[in-house]
This record gives structure tokens, sequence and C-alpha cells, in this order.
């Protein structure tokens, strides 16, 4: 079972390969609004989190409004993976 | 022998949201995706509702370039095929408040680095099935190993909505009423909904898609296109040609009418439109006829993407053994127009599904799926 840190690091891997950003990604940005991802980032992101916990993932869930921050998506992510 | 060429993907942005998911979820929810228009000043406009995709699409270019984009992504999926890919597509233009745009297919070729074979269609609203039956040749006969096929549209904008209303092609009013306003085959129809989408189908030969271990949604074994040659917004009365048409597209599957179970129908909801493809169904089939539903009821008419996402329905229903209602409770059969709609919550054994689409133009063409 991955800590909630460990959830956080590979939200942050995936953001950073998504968006293709050299600059460290941090837990309390927002995806679009302060990390400039477009909708079909969204889906990119969703297959990268998809390979990386080997789940199929809701994206509606995990970018449902309010728009989540990095460490949103990670609790989003922990909570589908422990399936609640 | 002719090569066989399944579907490997699927991928459509709709009313219901972005995901092919999301489209069959809203469907089997026995929900519409039709809505009020809320525009400022809107108001006395005799055109209400319209099925607009509910979520924030941002990204380069015009909407539907945007919508391909993400329709297309989603296709591809996580592993795409070796090789050199190829695109079909069917790509609207910019709406009227949005900066003209150049070259869609050029624009996604080379952002998805898609080097094999390129087809267009303009045709109307047959353009996109036009495509994936183009992109189905190409398969299937070697000159590409794999194609991305489908289509982007949508006129959910003042000009768009007030266009196709001096047609006279729209249902007029519904405001309270929303999911009512799209009566395919119904009595009381009297015209459709504008909404917008797009879709795309990833067109594989069967051997190599096994080889990779490929999901498999279904096959598709059919494609055939042709002209009414009549008049620019009406279809064939006798429909003579949209029965050649279909009878090509079952032939060409080498298949027999019988053994066609299901329709995923063009139903617009006009009273021409609809009387012509009845009529035409009727002329294949015969007394045996198919299951049928009608999707635009639900999210609205997407211009030149409907048969695309029309097409990503009659998959998923394979997929799922199932073609699901697409006509609210209220629906009564036009004796004008008699079919065999599919009532909730939806008819199981689906082993081959036909994809007509009927544009303006006279345009028709056809697809034909089976379970891979």
């Amino acid at each position: 079972m991955k800590t909630a840190e460990e959830f956080r690091e590979v939200v942050r891997k995936a953001v950073a390969e998504t968006l293709r950003r050299k600059e460290p990604v941090r837990d309390e940005q927002r995806v679009t609004a302060d990390l400039g991802a477009e909708s079909i980032d969204r889906i990119d992101l969703t297959f990268r989190l998809e390979e990386a916990v080997q789940k199929a993932l809701d994206e509606k869930v995990l970018f449902a409004e309010p728009e989540p921050t990095v460490a949103d998506l990670a609790e989003r992510l922990k909570q589908m993976v422990e399936g609640r | 022998m002719k090569r066989r060429v399944v579907v490997t993907g699927v991928g459509a942005v709709t009313g219901y949201g972005f995901g092919a998911d999301a489209l069959w979820a809203g469907l089997v929810s026995g929900r519409s995706a039709v809505r009020p228009v809320e525009w400022t000043g809107w108001e006395s406009a005799p055109v209400q509702v319209a099925a607009p995709v509910p979520e924030k699409i941002s990204g380069n270019g015009w909407r539907n370039l945007q919508m391909a984009r993400i329709a297309l992504r989603e296709a591809l999926g996580k592993k795409r095929p070796q090789g050199a890919g190829g695109l079909a597509a069917a790509i609207g233009w910019p709406g009227p408040e949005e900066k003209k745009g150049e070259d869609p297919l050029g624009i996604l070729a080379r952002e998805f680095s898609l080097t094999g074979p390129r087809e267009e269609s303009l045709a109307a609203c047959a353009a996109s099935t036009q495509v994936i039956g183009e992109a189905l040749r190409l398969v299937r006969e070697g000159e590409a190993d794999w194609m991305v096929a489908g289509g982007a549209d949508g006129r959910v904008h003042p000009g768009g909505l007030l266009g196709y209303d001096r047609l006279g092609a729209l249902a007029r009013g519904y405001r309270e009423r929303p999911a009512e306003a799209c009566r395919p085959f119904g009595r009381e129809k009297n015209g459709f909904v504008v909404g917008e989408g797009a879709a795309f189908l990833v067109l594989e030969e069967k051997s190599r898609a096994e080889k990779r271990g490929a999901k498999i949604y279904a096959e598709i074994c059919g494609a055939a296109e042709g002209c009414d040659a009549f008049r620019i917004t009406d279809p064939g009365e006798d429909a003579v040609e949209a029965a050649f048409c279909v009878e090509s597209c079952v032939e060409d599957a080498g298949m027999r009418a019988g053994e066609v179970d299901a329709v995923v129908c063009h139903g617009t909801g006009t009273p021409k439109n609809d009387r012509a493809e009845a009529r035409a169904l009727r002329q294949v089939f015969g007394e045996r006829q198919p299951w049928v539903n009608a999707p635009k009821a639900r999210i609205g008419h997407l211009s030149m993407a409907c048969g695309a996402v029309e097409s990503v329905i009659a998959v998923l229903s394979l997929r799922e053994n199932c073609l699901p209602c697409t006509v609210t409770e209220s629906w009564t059969e036009d004796a004008e127009c008699p079919v065999r709609m599919v009532r909730a919550p939806g008819v199981k054994g689906v082993r081959s599904v036909l994809k007509p689409s009927f544009g303006f133009g006279g345009q028709n063409a056809c697809l034909l799926f089976r379970q891979g």
C-alpha cells in the first residue's frame, strides 16, 4: 500500500512528464490554472496515472470541480486505488 | 481473401462530457444531454435547446480542433499500434467568433505523428462515416498498417442555431422539456437539436492487433457510400439510393440483410429525413426489421461528426452486447416512419450493428460492425 506522500510523488512525476516541465511541480499548484494544463493534458495525465497505479481511473472524478491541486489529485488517486 | 479490420481504440467528446465511457454511461442512464440555451438575449429566439459539451475545453486552435484532439488522444490510448498510422477525418471549420484555422488534418497529423495516408471529407452529415469507410479500405487493402478515423464538429452558437433554423431543420421551443425536443421516427417530430462533439476510432488489421495483444472492441466489416443526386437539403423521396448504399455495405461485409441485428440510425427527427431512412430500412430488411436507436435524440446532431460518434456507440453496443434506448417514455411511433425502435432499458443480443448516415447534398455513407 502506497503512502500519501508516495501518491503525491506519483502525481508530481506524471504532471511533470505530461506538461514537459523542467521546473519542480509543487503540491499546492492547480493543474490548469497554475500549471497551464489543457483539456488534452487531462486525458494524457489520466493515462499516465493509470499506468502508474495499474488501475482504470475515472477522469471525470479525478478532475471534478473545484479544480484540483496536485495534492488534491494525489488524494483522489489514493481514494480510487484504495476503492473508497 | 480480404484482410480483416478491427477497432482497437475509441475516443469521444459529447454532450455527456469527455470520454467514450461518459458517452456510454450517459446513454444507458436514460438522461438526455440536451438542455436549455442560456445565452444572454436569447430568451425570445425560436430555438431554445442544444446539446453542448458540458466541460470546459481549452487548447490551441478552434473548438472543433480542440475536441478532435481530445477524442483522438483517447482513441490512441496508452499503447498505440506500431508502424505508420494514417489519419482520416472530417473536422468542422471555426465558428463565427473564432480565429480562422488552417489544415486541421495537417495539425493533428503533426501533433500525433501520423505519417501514414491522409483522407478528408466535407460530405456534410455523412462526412465522418465516409472517412471511416475510407480508412477501412486503406487498412483492408494493405495501404496502411492502421488508421485513426473520425471527426469533430459543432454549431452550438447563435449563427449555427439560426442557420439550421432558417432551413426549417430544428425543433423549436421545448425549453421546459429539453429531453423531448428531438423525436426521431416518432409522432410530433419536428426537427433536430444542435449538438457538438468529436469521436475517433483506431482501425487495425486483425492479426496485427491480436499479435500485439490489443483490446479488440469490434470488427468493422463493411462500408459503402453513394449519392441521391436529388436536392441539396432533401433526401431522395423514394429512398432508392439510400437503400442501395445500405445494401452495398451489407454486401461489402459478405453478410446478408437478415444477419444485421441492429441499426444506430441517422435519425434526425426531421420528417423528410426520417421518412426516407425508414423507407430505406424497409426496402433492405423487409419484414425482418433490425432493432434501431437514434442517438441524436439524446446528444443532438453533431453535423460532420455525427457518424463518428454514432460509430463509437455502435462499437460500444457490441462490446456491451446491448443496444441502448435513446427515446423518452413519451415517444410514440409514427405510422409513416415504421421502425423497430428500442425502448428502455435497451436490447440484448447484439452481434452486428449497421451505422448509416444521410447528409445534405444527398450524400449517403454506411458502415457495418460486428463482434470481433
